[in-house]
């Protein structure tokens, strides 16, 4: 399932975890734990944890808190 | 519920396990689990007063054992730290693991979180591979049910291949029938469990590991556990087994284990499949209304065309709203408020010197006045967006725009710093910093300018209907979308020319949607507003004023003064893009803050501050033709000094700076000379 998901982000198209889910035929809980595994081996990274500590002082990270696009992930560049 | 009374005093764990191995009605039982799934819990009711709270040798984390007496058994248990896996990713980590495997307890109950079994199972896939006896304590069934998940046990069980017990550990129910189960258990033979299956290709690998380091190995070590380990990279166990191979022997599982260096993958994979496989089988999700209603609504607005034509609509209808309410409102007090305040002005001034008298009503109120106008239209403006940003749709929004700028060749990182930047260019600008690779990130600086600012949006909102009337919103729609489209060809050129670079896949965790919060709207709306009241009490009053001077001086004639001497210097580009020199200086004012361009046309036509006179006199001063070309001008235009002053910081380039804002200038003006010129062949 891991393997499938990263053939499916290799693809770099955009994607949602319900997206992904269905792809996979799982549940977006478990398309969350296998981005959470990802992300513990620096193969995705999660913008809002970026942001938070990179850009202390700037009013982005206010703005960003407004988004409520829940959690962001990129794959590693 | 076994009976929790005490027949020992509390004791350590080396006294614990000499009682152990001088007893036989005694048995040893470690509680494994993740952090937070009542694991604590469960040992204190086991416990009770006989427990023995220390610190694991070595180390500051708690160890917890104690002692719980089951009929004529006495069973020592041992509270492992709370961990996410068996990998030696931290101290807690591996000192669970440390404990299991060489202390060996007869039985492991592992504890999982019922409502988030996709996380909690995947120590569990781990532990089954111990070759321990493994009791599996389903707690926290409340809190799943209450979110609609409803497990069977026994169909688990049967696809973990070990006894589950349901447990509401928080409430003590379930606790007497787990430890019934692990004195069953460690009496009796235990079941193999369905461990994770790994492919064959790497079953021969890993039979290949086994093979090398089975002499190496602590005797307790499971060896088909610890060969996995070694292609997962493990660092603990690749140092034990260092330590005591033959450097030749070494050697060879060193190059085996390079050659298979993405193992790990594989090996997760496995175990995730059959966490997914258990799952499936056995765990039921009632989706509640809000999910049912976002997973519907989603289908449409996440769609690639429907999508699209539900953001279309939605602006649309938001500029059409913005305008049919808030126009209104700003004539009226543009009429009675800013004039009757220059009308005051007039009258207070009556005897002041001509030059006050024009600094004060046209220079101040004329200019700054006007932007205050404003107010009405993006108070709708910013509620309309704050709405949007508040039930959930933004995000759609977003990743929706993503797409479509991902087809035209930008960066998939490029999203957020842009999606900001219809607020403000100035953080786009540094929300880049979220880019890690340099030629990425300069791109994205690039187009950032090009996404339609609040303070763009203004100038729009205040010019579309006084040259366009009943198509305004239209007019401003199809503005909005040209800077779109002239961010993502400007992008996907530079992208295949100067910044050739790798894509990188995006993931989104769409919110539910669910009702506004009236208050966090309206609080979002005050800090917008208040923001754009100061600075149109700021930089907007001063630029109007030092305008307003050079319009004036050194004779009092507009036409003769400083500024119209510069305007008339910028005549041949103004002629191919159909403007006159007020409407050039009004574009290059827009240079320190954007709604700047609206004063300076209220200082040069002598408004006073009366939008109703502004609207008028522009109106039979400036062609729409002329209008379209201004506005296509200044949304593309150079951003603002601010904007400018951060591409700077955040490149640490002037060279870079200036080839931003030379491009962006050289685009303003070719797409504004082809709208017009286009424009006037077809009117």
């Amino acid at each position: 399932m891991l393997e499938r998901l990263i053939a499916i982000l290799n693809r770099n198209s955009p994607a949602t975890l319900d997206q992904l889910a269905c792809e996979l035929d799982t549940t977006p809980e478990m398309i969350a734990q296998l981005i959470e595994y990802l992300e513990r081996n620096d193969l995705v990274k999660q913008l809002g944890d970026n942001c938070n500590t990179q850009c202390t002082g700037c009013y982005l990270a206010q703005e960003c808190s407004q988004l409520k696009a829940g959690r962001l992930w990129v794959t590693a560049a | 519920m076994s009976d929790c009374c005490d027949t020992s005093a509390t004791t350590t764990l080396a006294e614990v396990r000499s009682l152990a191995a001088s007893n036989t009605a005694r048995l040893h039982i470690a509680l494994a689990g993740q952090p937070n799934v009542g694991k604590s819990t469960v040992f204190n009711l086991l416990t009770g007063l006989n427990q023995h709270v220390g610190n694991w040798p070595g180390k500051t984390i708690d160890q917890k054992i104690g002692v719980h007496q089951h009929g004529d058994v006495t069973i020592d248990v041992v509270d492992l730290p709370g961990t996410y896996s068996l990998t030696a990713n931290s101290p807690e980590e591996l000192i669970a693991r440390e404990y299991l495997l060489t202390q060996r307890p007869e039985v492991i109950i592992a504890i999982v979180d019922a409502s988030i079994l996709e996380r909690s199972l995947y120590l569990v896939a781990e532990l089954v591979q111990l070759g321990l006896p493994l009791i599996v304590g389903l707690n926290m069934l409340d809190v799943a049910r209450q979110t609609g998940i409803s497990i069977n046990a026994e169909t688990l069980a049967r696809s973990l291949g070990v006894p589950v017990i349901d447990l509401v550990a928080a409430k003590n129910i379930g606790v007497a029938e787990l430890i019934d189960a692990a004195v069953v258990m460690a009496h009796h033979a235990a079941v193999p469990p369905h461990g994770p299956k790994l492919k064959p290709d790497l079953d021969a690998v890993l039979s290949e590991v086994e093979t090398l380091v089975a002499s190496a190995l602590p005797e307790t070590y499971p060896l088909a556990w610890a060969a996995e380990k070694l292609l997962e990279g493990d660092p603990v166990i690749a140092q034990i087994v260092r330590r005591e191979m033959m450097p030749d022997g070494w050697s060879s599982l060193d190059a085996i284990l390079r050659a298979h260096s993405a193992a790990n993958i594989s090996i997760a994979s496995a175990r995730y499949d059959w966490i997914a496989h258990a799952i499936r089988s056995a765990v039921m999700r009632r989706p509640s209304t809000s999910i049912t209603w976002t997973a519907r609504l989603d289908h449409i607005t996440t769609h690639p065309v429907w999508g699209l034509g539900v953001l279309a609509t939605i602006l649309a209808g938001l500029f059409g709203l913005t305008y049919t309410v808030g126009s209104p409102i700003q004539a009226w007090l543009g009429a009675n408020v800013i004039g009757g305040l220059s009308n005051l002005a007039n009258l207070i001034l009556a005897t002041a010197p001509t030059w006050l008298r024009g600094l004060i009503i046209d220079g101040a109120i004329g200019g700054a006045g006007t932007v205050l106008t404003f107010v009405p239209i993006l108070l709708i403006f910013f509620a309309g967006m704050a709405l949007l940003e508040d039930v959930g749709y933004m995000a759609r929004a977003a990743y929706l725009m993503d797409s479509v700028m991902r087809r035209m060749g930008l960066h998939g990182k490029s999203f957020l710093p842009l999606f900001l930047g219809f607020g403000c260019n100035v953080p786009a600008v540094m929300g880049t910093r979220v880019i890690e690779s340099e030629k990425p990130r300069l791109l994205s600086i690039l187009i950032a300018p090009l996404v339609p600012c609040t303070a763009r949006l203004t100038v729009v909102a205040f010019l579309t209907p006084v040259f366009f009337g009943a198509s305004a919103p239209l007019v401003a729609f199809a503005l909005v979308a040209l800077n779109l489209i002239v961010l993502a060809v400007v992008g996907a050129i530079a992208n295949r020319t100067i910044f050739k670079s790798g894509q990188s896949a995006f993931i989104m965790e769409l919110p539910q949607y669910h009702w506004p919060k009236v208050r966090s709207i309206a609080l979002i709306v005050w800090r917008r507003t208040i923001g754009f009241i100061k600075h149109a009490g700021t930089a907007i009053l001063i630029m109007s004023l030092i305008i307003w001077a050079l319009s004036y001086f050194p004779n009092g004639q507009v036409e003769t003064s400083w500024l119209g001497s510069l305007g008339r210097g910028l005549s041949p580009i103004g002629g191919l893009l159909g403007l006159n020199w007020k409407l050039m200086i009004a574009l290059l004012a827009s240079f320190v803050a954007k709604e700047n361009s609206i004063a300076i046309l209220g200082v040069l036509f002598s408004a006073a501050g009366n939008h109703t006179q502004l609207a008028a006199t522009l109106a039979t001063s400036i062609t729409p033709i002329a209008a379209l070309s201004f506005l296509v001008v200044s949304m593309l235009f150079i951003p603002c000094a601010s904007t400018v002053a951060t591409i700077r910081h955040e490149t640490r380039s002037w060279k870079w700076t200036l080839f931003t804002v030379g491009l962006l200038a050289g685009v303003s003006f070719g797409v504004g000379i082809a709208v017009y010129q286009i424009a006037r062949i077809l009117v």
